[in-house]
């Protein structure tokens, strides 16, 4: 007996919860309304570009589905399995310069040229937040206009100052801690590790110190390298196999002014004020891995 | 003395770079430069350091001595010409071949050039001249140099070094006369103030004639400026008009110049504050020497374009800490100093006539008026309100900053969302990028405590002085022996490994040296 009454009052429930049965409860407010609740959201999975992120986000604001629907995330090319969320499609962004470029326009006419520099910084880290972070930052500064970037109390323009921050503070190091070695036909080579993909940043910079030398700024885990000849503007690459063989072949013995720089750089410290915490604080041990005197 | 003939650059570079290590000058910022066609090399102002030694200071530049063998015989320096320790010297070519293959290796900024004194100071200072000017001219380089400035030399020589260098720097050694003629015979005022003098009225005329090349002035002038023509910190304005403090010395007027604690050092009271200086003074006692070689280097680069900076040993000498800070405050006021430097003494020679360091040098000291030294020329303080003739040494427990928030609880609660920067600036835990983000945060919303965290204000230090929106972080009493506990229990464990030695057999009780309560 009781169970026939369960029975039913299960099937009642379930019939009621039908799409069709629910006119009378549809509340007013679209976001508590049942529908959205059985929609989807979408995930876009973007080149890891800044053209890549900027397509998505053109994709994802442009297929009007609403800011809440959408998410944007980078695809990771180094991790061997993804991390799926539930109830969720996935699209993948095809990088479009064109669309890019609409977005990267419209971001410094109708926000400010600062703001497009923080979001091209803030997507060369390798956070996992960053394509969606810069696409809820791009909806407030469409809003606000150019005082995003100052608006701090908010957490997402916070999060965008600290990817900013940190990728500018990276470059700034790596313009000090790079150790560039001599190769045949005087040609300098640089190799590093940076977590965040600074080479562009730097190669500029090396660009107009080194005007009259031909070098090579090689980003290792990436294989990335900026070249410059003599004279001329830098060329950012990515090598294959085969190049970097052939560059480490190329390599000459060259010990003098290794030596030299090692000699002054242990004699230069003061014994009496001898800290190494100090030392490891200023200059951190992932620095240390290709500079010369550390090694 | 001992000489050795056929010493390989490695030796040289050893014995020269060991003597310079002293010279703790070691910035390469100050200007911006671009790199030329033909040239290697660039300079970026906010200066880059290239790697950190064992002792935990920045390498940005090659420091060296052009040569350790000297004339003179200051009592602190290791290479006064009784010690007797191995003499080298640099050719030229050896001193610009090592520059630029540093550089092309991006090792060094730049390079750092001082010198014992050889045969007489005009004779080093043109050594040095020839130097700077081959490895301009013939070398082709672009990038950093600092020049120091051998006391007694020819003012001819000194333009020449500035054209060449971007930075100059003469030691100012002690802070009052009377020291320096005691600890370093063969120096004297005069030798040392006269170039500093030349070459500040060489920047101004630099900068008059060539316009940005000539550089740009220093964070203590800005703040200066900014401070007038801001009006001041608001509430500082209003406590004096109101004379609501009772310690005479904080209820003087902005406007007015601090105490002068130098009653008989009237060489540097003679001279008057920069901005009531006109073009030149030819009746200045120690210019004299206009800048001659202006068309030859006017398409170049400024003189001594990224300004001037000096140093002054500490703890040699038993000046207390407000005459330092007032040197160091009239400094660069009136000579329109970039940077002033403090290097703990360490009695290198064991000179019995100096002050023993067996136990390590007085880094506290030096930390403390580093940190003063950023007050006066960020935060827009005084030497009078750091410090005064009542409470002549800093205290060993909090930083002068907090020390004077702590005497000025009158001052506060400072309401983040309405004081002006100034005010924002006086506040513990806020410096002045934090302050500058909060007042453009401002703009655009209330701010609220968490929104503080983010913006990078210390916390700890802070939560003790403002408001948000009238609230306090915790019902914190404002009295001033509270909150004293409580930020040294902050800095305690810092202390433990930083005091010096020597006061361990002193009984520390936790209200010695501090007079909050009876600062009246």
């Amino acid at each position: 007996m009781n169970n026939h009454i369960d029975m039913m009052i299960v099937h009642t429930a379930i019939c009621f919860r039908t799409k069709a049965n629910c006119h009378s409860d549809i509340p007013r407010d679209k976001s508590l309304r049942l529908e959205n609740s059985v929609n989807n959201k979408t995930i876009y999975i973007c080149e890891d570009t800044l053209d890549g992120i900027l397509t998505g986000v053109y994709d994802a604001w442009s297929s009007r589905k609403g800011h809440d629907m959408v998410k944007l995330r980078v695809r990771n090319a180094y991790a061997n399995c993804e991390s799926y969320e539930l109830f969720c499609e996935y699209e993948e962004v095809q990088p479009d310069s064109e669309k890019a470029l609409k977005v990267g326009n419209a971001v410094r006419t109708k926000i400010c040229r600062r703001a497009y520099e923080m979001i091209a910084r803030a997507a060369l880290t390798t956070s996992i937040d960053k394509a969606d972070m810069i696409y809820r930052f791009l909806v407030k500064g469409f809003l606000m206009g150019k005082h995003i970037v100052n608006h701090l109390t908010d957490p997402v323009v916070a999060r965008i100052f600290e990817l900013n921050r940190f990728v500018m503070n990276d470059a700034h190091f790596y313009q000090g801690m790079l150790r560039f070695e001599e190769y045949e036909n005087k040609i300098l080579v640089a190799k590093y590790e940076p977590q965040n993909n600074i080479t562009d940043i730097l190669s500029v910079h090396f660009a107009d110190r080194f005007r009259e030398e031909n070098f090579i700024i090689l980003d290792v885990t990436r294989s990335i390298a900026a070249i410059h000849r003599k004279r001329q503007d830098c060329i950012i690459t990515t090598l294959s196999s085969d190049e970097l063989s052939r560059l480490e072949e190329s390599r000459t013995p060259e010990e003098e002014y290794k030596r030299l720089w090692i000699t002054f750089f242990n004699t230069v410290s003061i014994e009496e004020r001898r800290n190494e915490k100090l030392q490891q604080q200023n200059c951190r041990l992932h620095y240390r891995k290709y500079m010369t005197e550390f090694q | 003395m001992v000489f050795q003939e056929q010493m390989t650059t490695e030796d040289k570079l050893r014995i020269l770079g060991d003597a310079a290590k002293y010279d703790v000058a070691c910035t390469s910022s100050g200007m911006d430069r671009a790199g030329k066609d033909g040239y290697i090399g660039n300079s970026i102002a906010g200066g880059i350091c290239h790697t950190f030694s064992a002792d935990g200071r920045c390498i940005s530049l090659l420091k060296v001595l052009y040569t350790n063998e000297c004339v003179f015989n200051c009592k602190y320096c290791i290479n006064r010409c009784s010690n007797d320790v191995v003499r080298a010297s640099f050719t030229p070519e050896e001193l610009c071949r090592l520059t630029i293959e540093f550089y092309r290796r991006n090792y060094i900024e730049g390079l750092f050039l001082s010198s014992g004194v050889l045969k007489s100071p005009t004779y080093t200072m043109e050594q040095m001249v020839i130097t700077l000017k081959m490895l301009r001219e013939q070398y082709f380089f672009n990038g950093y140099i600092h020049c120091k400035a051998v006391p007694g030399a020819d003012p001819y020589l000194i333009e020449a070094a500035g054209w060449y260098a971007d930075r100059m720097s003469v030691n100012l050694e002690l802070p009052t006369a009377e020291a320096l003629k005691e600890l370093a015979p063969n120096k004297s005022r005069a030798s040392i103030l006269g170039p500093i003098r030349q070459i500040q009225n060489g920047i101004d005329q630099s900068r008059h004639e060539l316009g940005q090349m000539g550089g740009n002035r220093s964070a203590f002038y800005f703040t200066r400026k900014r401070l007038e023509t801001e009006g001041g910190s608001a509430y500082l304005k209003a406590r004096n008009m109101l004379s609501l403090s009772h310690n005479p010395q904080h209820s003087t007027p902005l406007a007015d110049t601090p105490a002068k604690p130098f009653a008989d050092d009237s060489l540097l009271r003679s001279v008057p504050a920069v901005r009531e200086l006109p073009a030149i003074r030819h009746s200045d006692r120690y210019s004299g020497h206009e800048l001659t070689m202006t068309k030859h280097f006017r398409d170049k680069r400024g003189f001594a374009a990224a300004g001037q900076s000096t140093q002054m040993i500490i703890g040699a000498t038993p000046e207390n800490d407000f005459q330092l800070v007032s040197v160091a405050e009239a400094l660069y006021e009136r000579f329109d100093l970039k940077r002033v430097f403090y290097s703990a003494f360490i009695n290198v020679n064991n000179e019995s006539s100096l002050p023993a360091t067996q136990n390590g040098p007085s880094l506290l000291r030096e930390h403390r008026l580093y940190q003063a030294d950023w007050l006066l020329r960020y935060y827009g303080f005084k030497a009078g309100e750091i410090l005064s003739e009542k409470t002549p040494n800093f205290n060993l427990f909090v930083d002068p900053k907090c020390n004077w928030a702590l005497s000025n609880m009158d001052f506060f609660p400072v309401e983040v969302n309405t004081a002006d920067y100034f005010t924002l600036l006086r506040t513990p835990g806020i410096g002045p990028k934090s302050a500058r983000r909060i007042v453009d945060a401002r703009k655009s919303g209330i701010i609220r405590f968490e929104d503080l965290k983010r913006i990078g204000v210390v916390m700890k230090r802070a939560m003790y002085f403002i408001t948000c929106s009238g609230k306090m972080y915790y019902r914190t009493p404002l009295d001033e022996d509270f909150i004293a506990r409580q930020l040294m229990g902050l800095e305690k464990p810092q202390l433990a490994l930083s005091v010096d030695k020597d006061i361990t057999f002193r009984q520390m009780s936790l209200f010695d040296d501090m007079n909050f309560a009876a600062n009246n």
